[in-house]
């Protein structure tokens, strides 16, 4: 089975698994992000952890899929919608947050080795963290110190699962990656509900656009020279430094087109 | 041997929970770490751990798991008061602002994130495979019955296997679950951690019958709320089915329901139909016989005293009138 074909099974297996007739019947499809998808399973699988890759990959997704629909509740009610729809949108944004949040638990409590459980436990409380300091500074923040905490948020569960499978090289390629994709994503997609970073950038800074434009090419353009550094350690991770430059040429002419 | 006696004679390890809870509670972000301090301190019967360290004197209580168990239960139950408390958009929870009132949804959110994810943290260092197989699968089934719950509002003509159901997930799972991971934490038998698994089950559903009954028969001073809350908000409870299936109130309560206004007065004769109708007492019984088979389930547990202290604590929810 090829590495495409291994990934799509992964992925068509967290779909069945996260379908909630009900829950479907009142609230979206849940986002699966296939570029962590295909990072976490590269990792694991890299690593001769000993526990199922696709087990893994999908119970560090679902925890992801949770916190990131935690965070749309407020957005939900920030949006002045009134009603018992909204009411039930907002209970069932809670609770199937709630419900992914405990499927990573299940699934990992079902594997050889359930190491990973606690990596993901201290990485989520380290990402509650962090979006507590994106969304509530405690000071006047600046710039710098936003995106950093966008990337922390962003990256969180993946740098701290590359961390503990001894893949510390990776963290940079990767987090650079995850953030310069996050911030063209709140780029494209602000003014909508998912680009929440966006407006909060927008609502603190002067130029926000401007800043952000900016700030994503410094980022990308400083990313792709360190994914073309030719350097002969790196030869087990080429094909995922390649698929990171690809996807990232890829996101930046979709961006450009207004198709991302 | 009464209830004060029990929490007396616990108050040493309880506290030590304590300590544990407000340590684990530290987070590097202000606003998480009040708002879990907040928690914290709004206090609470703290039954989850008591059951804990009542069932781990089957084994040996002092090992460091029973701790470690009990302050993981309470932090999931803390944590999914939080976000319940944004579910029902709560303000206040035994009088004080909740987390979403105090700070807003988001901050609730992160909260209840933050603490979920210490009390898996905590008890990931726990070596005992069939524990987390059983704590997996209860946590995930909460949430699952949280949905269910959600789910079922306003459908009035739901059979008691679902309310059944519901009140599993809602209530009698977690306090199962204290009961046998207090045995397992302790180095018991799987034998003796499933009795006491099925004496909180037992013990649990009793339990939130009779919230659900002095829900229509508590005052607003005791409750903190109107009686009858939950039909207010579309929950069909124990009192209100059997109202509807054994007393001939269907046609009335799904008047009241139907109406989009409805006024005080309406709701209170309807509550008031459901206190004389006969459904409390109804009710009353369905929870004394859970109960009776929780206290029979002790008799097939070793006769120590924490098995008396567990009869007085089933004792107690068969009495307690808020």
């Amino acid at each position: 089975m090829s590495l495409n074909d291994e990934l799509k099974l992964v992925h068509d297996q967290l779909c069945e698994e996260l379908e909630h007739p009900y829950v479907r019947s009142i609230l979206p499809e849940p986002v699966i992000d296939r570029d962590k998808l295909l990072i976490y399973y590269v990792l694991f699988r890299l690593s001769r952890f000993g526990t199922s890759a696709a087990e893994c990959t999908k119970s560090v997704l679902v925890a992801e899929i949770g916190l990131n629909t935690h965070r749309n509740v407020s957005n939900i009610s920030m949006e002045g919608i009134t009603g018992s729809e909204a009411t039930k949108q907002r209970q069932l944004t809670v609770l199937s947050g709630d419900f992914y949040s405990a499927l990573y638990y299940f699934w990992l409590a079902r594997q050889p080795n359930m190491e990973v459980i606690k990596w993901v436990a201290q990485a989520i409380q380290k990402f509650n963290v962090q979006q507590c300091t994106f969304f509530y500074p405690a000071s006047h923040p600046n710039w710098i110190e936003m995106i950093a905490a966008i990337k922390e948020i962003e990256s969180a569960l993946v740098k701290k699962i590359a961390e503990q499978l001894g893949f510390t090289q990776m963290i940079s390629y990767l987090t650079d990656f995850l953030l310069v994709k996050k911030l063209i994503f709140e780029q494209s997609a602000h003014g909508h509900e998912s680009g929440l970073f966006y407006r909060v950038l927008h609502d603190t800074f002067d130029h926000c656009p401007e800043r952000l434009d900016k700030t994503i090419r410094e980022k990308k353009t400083q990313l792709i020279k360190a994914l073309n550094r030719p350097e002969d350690e790196r030869q087990q991770w080429r094909p995922l430094l390649n698929y990171l430059r690809n996807r990232m040429e890829r996101l930046t002419e979709s961006a450009e087109e207004g198709i991302y | 041997m009464t209830l004060t006696s029990i929490y007396l004679e616990q108050k040493k390890n309880l506290n030590k929970i304590e300590k544990q809870l407000e340590s684990a509670l530290k987070a590097t972000h202000p606003v998480i770490h009040e708002a879990a301090l907040d928690l914290l301190r709004a206090g609470g019967k703290r039954i989850r751990p008591l059951l804990v360290l009542l069932c781990a004197q089957y084994g040996d209580a002092s090992r460091k798991a029973v701790y470690d168990s009990a302050v993981t239960l309470e932090l999931i139950h803390m944590a999914s008061l939080v976000h319940d408390d944004v579910v029902d958009d709560s303000d206040l929870r035994r009088g004080k602002p909740t987390v979403k009132a105090q700070w807003d949804n988001r901050v609730a959110m992160f909260t209840g994130d933050f603490i979920f994810a210490k009390a898996v943290e905590l008890i990931a260092a726990f070596d005992h495979k069939e524990a987390h197989l059983h704590i997996s699968r209860i946590i995930r089934d909460l949430s699952l019955g949280e949905i269910d719950q959600i789910k079922e509002l306003y459908h009035v003509e739901q059979n008691l296997r679902v309310y059944l159901r519901r009140i599993k997930r809602k209530t009698a799972l977690l306090l199962a679950l204290s009961c046998q991971l207090g045995a397992l934490s302790s180095g018991c038998s799987s034998d003796i951690g499933l009795k006491l698994y099925y004496f909180g089950y037992y013990l649990g559903m009793s339990y939130q019958m009779t919230d659900d009954i002095l829900d229509f028969v508590g005052t607003e001073e005791q409750l903190g709320k109107p009686a009858g809350d939950d039909l207010r908000h579309g929950n069909i409870t124990l009192p209100t089915y059997f109202a509807i299936h054994n007393h001939g109130l269907s046609s009335v309560i799904r008047g009241v329901l139907a109406l989009k206004d409805t006024k005080a007065t309406q709701w209170n004769a309807v509550i008031q139909s459901i206190r004389d109708c006969g459904a409390i007492q109804d009710s009353e019984r369905l929870s004394g016989a859970y109960l009776r088979k929780a206290i029979e389930t002790l008799d097939r547990l070793p006769k120590i005293r924490a098995t008396r202290s567990l009869k007085e604590i089933a004792d107690y929810i068969g009495k307690r009138k808020y």
